[in-house]
This record gives C-alpha cells, structure tokens and sequence, in this order.
C-alpha cells in the first residue's frame, strides 16, 4: 500500500466520525499546550535570569570564600570538630597574597557589603529603598547605561542609579537625572546605637534596570567607607582585614576553570559564573520537567482516549475491515491503517496544541510588555525554539502510535469470515 | 486448476465440534461454472471461503494453480485474494463514503497501483458491467441491483481468475436477480473466469454445467448438465 493512500484513508476514516475524532483529539490538545506553555514560559524566565546574570557578573571572575557554604546549617545540636571548617573564618593577609600569587590569577577585590538604611534625592525628605552594590571596573561596566557614563573605579561621590529611580524620585527624564545629588544614608551594625552617617552622591549614569531594580552603582572607596562605618571597624576591606569573600578576576574566561581548580588547592571555596548557571539551569530543567508533569498525565488520559476511539472505530468498521481482507488487505495493511489513524489523532492534537501554546505565550508577551514588564523591553516570557514545536508534535505523536497498537493489532487479527459476517 | 483434497473444517462452539466441511474431495477445471446448491449451515459459503483464501481448512489441501493454499503465509494468502480471486456479496458489502469508482478501485490500493491506473481500471470494470455512467455515485444512491454490479465489478478489477459469488441474488428481487446471474455467465463465458455460484435457486441449478449439492458440510450429490 502506498503512503499516501495509507494517510489518505486514515485521514477519511477520521473524518467520518468528526464530533468524535475532534472531542479524541482535544484531549491530547489540553495535554499538548500545557506542556508547550509550562516550557515556554520556563524557557522564558530561564533566559530571563540567565541574561540578568550576565549583566552582574563577569564571565572571567569568580568567588572566592572561606568555606564551602556559608549558610549550611545543620539540624540538631551537632559537636564543632574542625573549626576552621565549620564556622566561617575571614580571609587574612597571607591568603590574599596566595591567591594573588596563583598563576593567571589578573587581581583580587575584596566583595565588600554595602550596608545602607535608605537613599534620599536632595532638599528631600523622602526615603527611598536601595540596594547599593559596588565592584570594581569590569564588574560596574556590565550594567547596560541608559544616560550618562560610568564612573571612574577610583572615583569617590559618584553613582548609577537604576532606571526606576526617575519615577521614584520625580524626576522628568534620564537627561534631567545626571548630575543630581543623593544622600545615602549609613546606619550601624549594633541596632541599639541610632546613629546615622550621610554620603552624598552625583548621578553620573541612569543604568536599565535589572532583577534588582532599586540597585545604586557607587565606587569601591565609598563602600569601603560605608560598610566600615556601619561595623565600627576602621581598619575593615584592607590588606589585613579582607573580609569573607573575594572578587578574583582572571586574564582570560578560558582558563577559570584551571584558576579556581588551584585556588581551591590552597583550600579555599570558588564559586565561577558557569557553576552558577549550571545551578540556575538545573532548577529551572527540574521545575519544568515537573510542571510538564501535568501534561505528561494529561497526554496519557487522552492516549486512553484513543485506544477508546479506535476500538469504536474497529468495532464499527468491523464489516469494511473483512472487505479490505478479502480484496487483498494483509494483517500488516489493516495494523498499519489503524496505527496511522492513531498516530495522525497525536499529531493533529500536538500541532493544534502547540499552536495554542503559542498563541496563548505571545498573549501574556504582549500583556506583560505593556504591564508588568515594561521595564524590560528585551524580556519575552514565554520564548518558543524550534525544537519545542517539532519536540512536541513528536512526543504527542509518538504517545498516541504507541496507544494505537493495541487496537491496530486487534483489528489486524479480526478472522476476515466473521467481520463479512459481522452485523 | 483448482483441487481440494479431503478438505475438512470444523469449528469450536462451546462444548460442540461442528463440522462445517466433512473430507471435501473436489475438482474444477479453468472456465467452469458451478453452481453450489444447499440448505443453509450445510457448508457451501465455508467451501467458497476457502478456495478465496479467506478461510483455511482444519485438514486437507486446497490446491490452486499447483499451490497448496494451506502452506500459505498471511502475505502470499492477502496476495492470492487481491490479484486472483475475486469476490462477490450476497449484501454487496460496499464501502459507504466511496463512489462506485472508488469502490471499484478498493483492491487496486493493496496491490500499490498508482492512482491515476487505478481509477482507469476501475472504469473499464464498470463498463464491463454496464454501470459506467453511475460512477460517481455513492451505495446509498444507487439500487439493489446497481449495487451488486458495483460488487461484481470490483471482484473482476484485478482481472481475476476466479469469481466467488455468494449468494448474489439473495438480497435482490428476482427480475435483477435474473440480470446479475446473466451478467456473471457472461463473465464466465467471454473471460474464461472460472465461477462459482451459491444459491438456493433451484432452477439456476437444473440449467448449470455443472451443480453441486451439499448438506452438513458433505457433497451429497453432483449433476453435469
């Protein structure tokens, strides 16, 4: 039998009996576009933070700290064998100077905390909420500048603001923002002494705006300041103090993996950008394999469905399949007939599905860029490849050729005596 | 041409062992008519079922052409009946949403005719019969009789060398019926196709070449005329 008039009767037997063909393959559309929706908005959001990232860190730097994981607390009252291990020890100078020694290794920064309380445009009194953050050079020069410039790494009263702030603050435009004054205000680490410190800064750049919309971009030198103010510790983030983490910038993205390989043979912890997505991108593979779940299920309850519906059919052509035996239909002819109808119900219902899926993630897109999203003109939420199109079609295929073969195998062993006889 | 050595076959119904064809010894040459007369359940359509290779005997050979039809895979069987045998319903058994031509054509599909040959093929069956102008009608517009020329044209569209009638004329008013038969020797007699009919019209019997009677699954009596 030829392909085409293989497809062409499945097709035909299909469009028989439409009202129930349809309601068959609305089943695997449910399944189909539940699938393709949860993918494409994790695809979406994945890409999302992914660029996010890259617009925060650097792809040649890595972490550098004291201990594997600062935070890992475990559960009960548990004896403190190996000190240094367990509870997290500062840096000294002698590590900075190993580290700084390790080849490839270009310079180390400290990561300096940046304790603010609140930030005020000037003659203000209102406050505002921040996250001041600072870095060196090629860190800061990652933020995407929507006005002005960045400032110099050794520069001191000067800073970027995000983007949202001109809202926030009142002011016209990203032109209107450069070189106005704000004061940030500094606090102390003892909750009990109220006393506060004013810094002053002009804006000098608008930067777009991130996951972290309310940040201000200020110099290394004035968070050295902040943050030693706010812990009473003058002599903190210098040579002898360098705190708990490191910054360490290496000559070439190539060899991070060989540099943090023989820093962490000092003994030390490293964390590099590429571990980071991998941990970002695992989360995100686990939760969509989990959300695809339900769509999973959803496919196998429509694939019952169509074992249903060609068992009817079957049952209803029962005579038509002994006509085809007696003019020459093999058993394998009629199982691939059935097979095909089954497998075509799969691949209307995952190319419909997907189309819905589809039209559905370009829906929100368009909602959240003019709602929600419209501080990131470069988001898409929902973000459909080429290979979750054709995965799909493949998958919804594939589950209900699979479903098919049960009843295509019935039909196939039908004694072609009895279905002439049939009534 | 076509032999059937102490054929048997018997069914399984419940406890019961039916006979359906009891050690069927039988010979017919190239271009003969039988007709197979009998009361109903006395095995003439189980017979006409395995010589088309829709049924295979419990014990005994089927010789066709020098091939035992009883060795056969489902393959060379499916084979046999698409391009050899051809067959003819007494309830016509067409297909409901094909035209006449289409249904004409039906066999032609499993034997990967394109199908442009096809439906040319299915033309010239239709003339043969004399319902060309009706091609593009569906079952359900067409009569009894027209019906039954359908059938009878897709059992010759392969260009077969035997045409199995079951009961043609059963469902058909005796008038048509007459026609069919009529058109079927015609086959037989112009084509050289060998036939076989079954019947429980005793008159087409006493003016056959040759008849055969049958009662529970035996040939009881064989009249040449």
């Amino acid at each position: 039998m030829r392909f085409s008039d293989l497809a062409a009767m499945s097709f035909s037997g299909l469009w028989r009996r439409r009202l129930r063909t349809s309601l068959t393959i609305l089943a695997v559309v449910i399944g189909a576009t539940l699938i393709a929706l949860v993918i494409s908005l994790g695809n979406g959001l994945q890409s999302f933070i992914v660029d996010q990232f890259g617009l925060m860190v650097p792809q040649d730097s890595l972490t550098v700290s004291t201990v594997e994981r600062a935070f890992s607390g475990r559960g009960g009252p548990h004896e403190i064998t190996v000190t240094e291990v367990e509870i997290p020890q500062p840096f000294t100078q002698q590590d900075v100077a190993r580290i700084r020694a390790t080849p490839g290794v270009e310079r180390v920064d400290f990561a300096m905390a940046t304790p603010a309380l609140y930030i005020s445009p000037q003659d203000s009194e209102r406050k505002f909420s921040l996250l001041a953050t600072t870095g060196p050079d090629y860190e800061v020069s990652l933020r995407q500048l929507v006005a002005g410039g960045y400032f110099a790494e050794a520069a001191s009263g000067q800073c970027l603001i995000a983007y949202d702030y001109l809202d926030a603050f009142g002011w016209a435009d990203t032109e209107s923002a450069l070189g106005q004054q704000v004061i940030i205000t500094v606090g102390k680490l003892n909750p009990y002494d109220r006393d506060t410190n004013q810094y002053s800064f002009t804006v000098v750049g608008v930067i777009q705006s991130t996951l972290n919309a309310a940040e201000v971009l200020i110099p290394m030198a004035d968070a050295q300041e902040m943050a030693r103010y706010y812990q009473d510790n003058p002599r903190l983030y210098t040579e002898e103090q360098p705190g708990f983490l490191l910054k360490v910038k290496v000559a070439d993205a190539t060899i991070i993996d060989r540099v943090a390989r023989d820093i962490e043979a000092l003994g030390f912890f490293t964390i590099t950008p590429s571990e980071i997505l991998d941990e970002i991108n695992s989360v995100f593979s686990v939760i969509q394999i989990g959300l695809s779940a339900f769509g999973v299920i959803a496919l196998v309850v429509a694939a019952i469905g169509i074992v249903n519906t060609l068992l009817m059919a079957i049952h209803e052509r029962t005579r038509e399949i002994g006509v085809m035996k007696a003019v020459g239909a093999t058993k394998g002819t009629v199982r691939l007939m059935f097979t095909m109808e089954g497998a075509a119900l799969g691949f209307l219902g995952g190319a419909v599905g997907v189309g819905l899926g589809y039209v559905l993630g370009q829906l929100l897109n368009i909602i959240g860029s003019q709602t929600f999203l419209s501080g990131f003109p470069n988001f898409q939420m929902s973000v459909f490849p080429l290979w979750l199109i054709f995965g799909i079609i493949a998958l919804t295929t594939a589950i209900s050729l699979v479903a098919a073969l049960y009843p295509a195998n019935r039909a196939a062993q039908l004694d072609p005596v009895e279905a002439l006889r049939y009534e | 041409m076509i032999r059937l050595d102490k054929v048997s076959k018997t069914y399984q119904v419940g406890d019961e062992t039916v006979h359906a064809l009891s050690t069927i010894d039988l010979a017919v040459a190239k271009g003969e008519f039988v007709v197979v007369v009998g009361p109903s359940g006395s095995g003439k359509s189980t017979m006409l079922h395995i010589i088309g290779g829709l049924d295979s005997p419990t014990s005994g050979r089927v010789i066709i052409d020098g091939r035992d039809l009883s060795q056969a895979s489902d393959r060379e069987l499916s084979r046999y009946r698409n391009g050899s045998v051809g067959f003819v319903f007494q309830t016509f058994n067409l297909h409901p949403t094909y035209n006449a031509l289409e249904n004409v054509a039906l066999p032609l599909i499993f034997s990967r005719v394109s199908p442009k040959r096809r439906l040319d093929l299915a033309r010239q069956a239709l003339e043969t019969v004399g319902l060309a102008q009706r091609a593009g009608h569906r079952p359900n517009q067409l009569s009894g009789g027209e019906r039954q020329r359908v059938g009878i044209a897709r059992a010759l569209v392969a260009q077969p060398k035997i045409i199995l009638a079951d009961e043609p004329t059963g469902n058909l008013d005796s008038k048509t019926g007459g026609r069919i038969i009529e058109l079927l020797l015609r086959l037989n007699r112009e084509k050289g196709i060998t036939l076989f009919l079954v019947t429980h019209d005793l008159d087409i019997a006493a003016h056959a070449p040759r008849a055969l009677f049958m009662r529970d699954g035996v040939i009881v009596e064989e009249r040449r005329g």
